[in-house]
């Protein structure tokens, strides 16, 4: 039985249109244009308890829209879904005491006192005994290493330190499921690093099933087996990161570095495609099954080779070859 | 009981943010001294030209104003208003909407420990000015005026902060509150009976505030004071104010449904 069910999940928004400049303001005044957006078109797609999965697309895909959704905040326009076999948007409590929302660009920690006066705040929302509480909190501050930030005014933190509370707030109830809307945003790249260790650690030890949206890829390289790609509303992948890879970027690079006076264009043409050239540095796309073979022909060959390195194709290149595909 | 640990946990905690504020806060307090200040000097002028002022002595008058205002400030709702519509203006509601705790409960209980450490400082102002015009105030109440005095002070009080979270719900239909503010508390202090005695007014306009909420907030409760209501009118009183706590709570009710199915169209 899956955690995560969605079933032809649409979401439309209603706004007015606002026109730039004095005059368009004034005549807003007494009549305005309404408009509507189809933020998500019916979407579909399971999630197994344990999994840990990347919702990538650019900005305005819809990715927070289906989070909310999945959280209760947004009633649907259409369509289905059941979380641990409830329906979000009717808010039950027993539902929303076993699943937890982070929202980067969002806190719900108390701005003017210490993190851990919002965590007892939570253990009270949620019930949890004291107990459970002293165990989970011990856990986590040790995993996120935050003892020693719980008594200093939120407001005084980091911003890396201020999300690593606002993880700690969201996990001391022990939900079952997680949803992390862009969680590194805006955070520098060690922050970032720290906050992506430890959800897949806390995601290895507690099988939580987590469902994170990023538009960064690291997030997604460095955390997800399974990515759901989502753009302009329509889910157009969903499956494995490798199979991914695999199946839109059929080659590898091949990146090589000569010594002494290098290689001319006519030398290494006919091993590949050129990605790069320079007399002392080259990229070679082969395509996979080949690519052994044609580093075992380069090695045996003549050219004064230096170094040879046999890469994966960046993924941003494979997502964004993917979106260029679909918006055509 | 453990449904409410969370209320008193939100107590807490807003008491200790309250304290981290406290500079601010006696600022404020300095500006609410002035405020008495102003109908006193007003009324001890408008006294020498007369002895008696549409049924008020002197002394009535400056009891009138300098206990009445101590009734004021242990009912006010200090700028809580704005401070629940940001809630709803930054989305922070949505936090809300997921969590197993209500809204409106969460923000009627910050309203009121907003209140403790602001009443704390009004109280004790006034109490020092009680005592520097103690020679000309006038209390003619028994134990059975001064419990009814408590009952319609308290529930006083819940009604400003049901008026305060009618206000704030503006947030979901505009961008600031502040002019719906402004106008909705003003109103309230006018009606009250803060600037002057509603009796002051035309019958017909005397009339309609007496059948508002809040004349419970100054007039009512110091005519009591002042002895100018009898005991049987004063438990009428009460009667009315609990009428109008459930009937304010209806129309919160009915608002915030609306509202909420506003904010999620729009998407926050």
């Amino acid at each position: 039985m899956p955690i995560i069910e969605v079933k032809n999940l649409s979401k439309t928004y209603e706004y007015y249109k606002k026109q730039p400049g004095l005059w368009a303001s004034v005549k807003g005044l007494f009549r305005r244009e309404k408009l509507f957006t189809q933020a998500v078109k019916e979407i579909s797609f399971n999630i197994q308890e344990g999994e840990l999965v990347g919702f990538l697309g650019p900005n305005g895909a819809g990715k927070t829209t289906t989070l909310k959704m999945l959280s209760g905040i947004l009633y649907p326009t259409g369509g289905e879904a059941a979380v641990l076999g409830y329906t979000p948007w009717k808010r039950q409590k027993e539902y929303q005491k076993q699943f937890a929302l982070v929202m980067g660009q969002k806190n719900q920690l108390w701005w003017d006192l210490p993190a851990m006066e919002s965590f007892i705040l939570n253990k009270e929302i949620y019930e949890v005994s004291d107990k459970d509480f002293k165990r989970n909190l011990d856990e986590l501050v040790a995993l996120l290493d935050i003892k020693d930030v719980l008594d200093i005014q939120v407001r005084k933190l980091s911003l890396g330190q201020r999300m690593k509370c606002e993880l700690a707030a969201a996990l001391l109830h022990k939900p079952k499921v997680l949803f992390l809307d862009e969680p590194t945003i805006g955070l520098d790249v060690i922050a970032q690093k720290n906050i992506r260790d430890f959800i897949k650690k806390y995601n290895r030890a507690e099988k939580t099933t987590i469902m994170l949206t990023s538009h960064y890829m690291e997030d997604i390289k460095e955390l997800c087996d399974r990515v759901i790609i989502i753009d302009r509303g329509t889910i157009i992948y969903d499956g494995d990161l490798n199979s991914l890879i695999i199946k839109y970027a059929p080659y590898k690079e091949l990146n090589i570095t000569f010594d002494g006076d290098g290689v001319t264009r006519e030398q290494v043409k006919k091993f590949g495609e050129l990605a790069k050239f320079a007399p002392l540095a080259v990229s070679i796309k082969v395509p996979r099954e080949k690519v052994k073979d044609v580093a075992r022909k380069i090695l045996a060959s003549s050219l004064p080779v230096d170094d040879i390195m046999i890469d994966e194709v960046e993924v941003d290149d494979v997502i964004r070859q993917i979106f260029n595909k679909y918006r055509k | 009981m453990g449904k409410f640990k969370k209320y008193a946990t939100i107590t807490k905690m807003e008491m200790s943010r309250q304290m981290t504020h406290r500079f601010n806060i006696i600022c404020y307090r300095v500006g609410n001294f002035f405020e008495v200040l102003v109908p006193l000097v007003v009324w001890t002028a408008a006294f020498r030209g007369a002895t008696i002022i549409k049924g008020y002595t002197y002394d009535e008058m400056i009891t009138y104003v300098i206990v009445g205002w101590l009734i004021l400030y242990l009912t006010a709702s200090y700028g809580f208003e704005e401070v629940a519509a940001r809630l709803i203006y930054d989305g922070t509601l949505s936090q809300f909407i997921i969590k197993p705790i209500s809204f409106l409960r969460y923000v009627f209980t910050l309203g009121l420990s907003r209140s403790v450490m602001a009443v704390f400082l009004s109280v004790l102002i006034q109490a020092a000015v009680i005592f520097f015009a103690r020679g000309h105030i006038v209390a003619r109440v028994g134990m059975v005026e001064v419990i009814i005095l408590l009952a319609m002070i308290f529930m006083a009080l819940i009604i400003r902060m049901l008026y305060s979270i009618l206000i704030s719900l503006a947030a979901f239909w505009t961008d600031e509150i502040s002019g719906v503010d402004f106008t909705a508390s003003t109103l309230n202090k006018f009606l009250s009976g803060a600037y002057f005695p509603i009796n002051l007014l035309p019958v017909g306009f005397a009339n309609f505030a007496m059948a508002t909420p809040f004349i419970y907030t100054l007039y009512y409760p110091t005519s009591i004071i002042l002895g100018k209501v009898s005991v049987a009118e004063a438990a009428r009183g009460l009667a009315v104010e609990l009428l109008w706590i459930l009937v304010m709570y209806g129309i919160i009710k009915l608002v915030w449904r609306a509202g909420l199915k506003k904010y999620e169209s729009v998407g926050i």
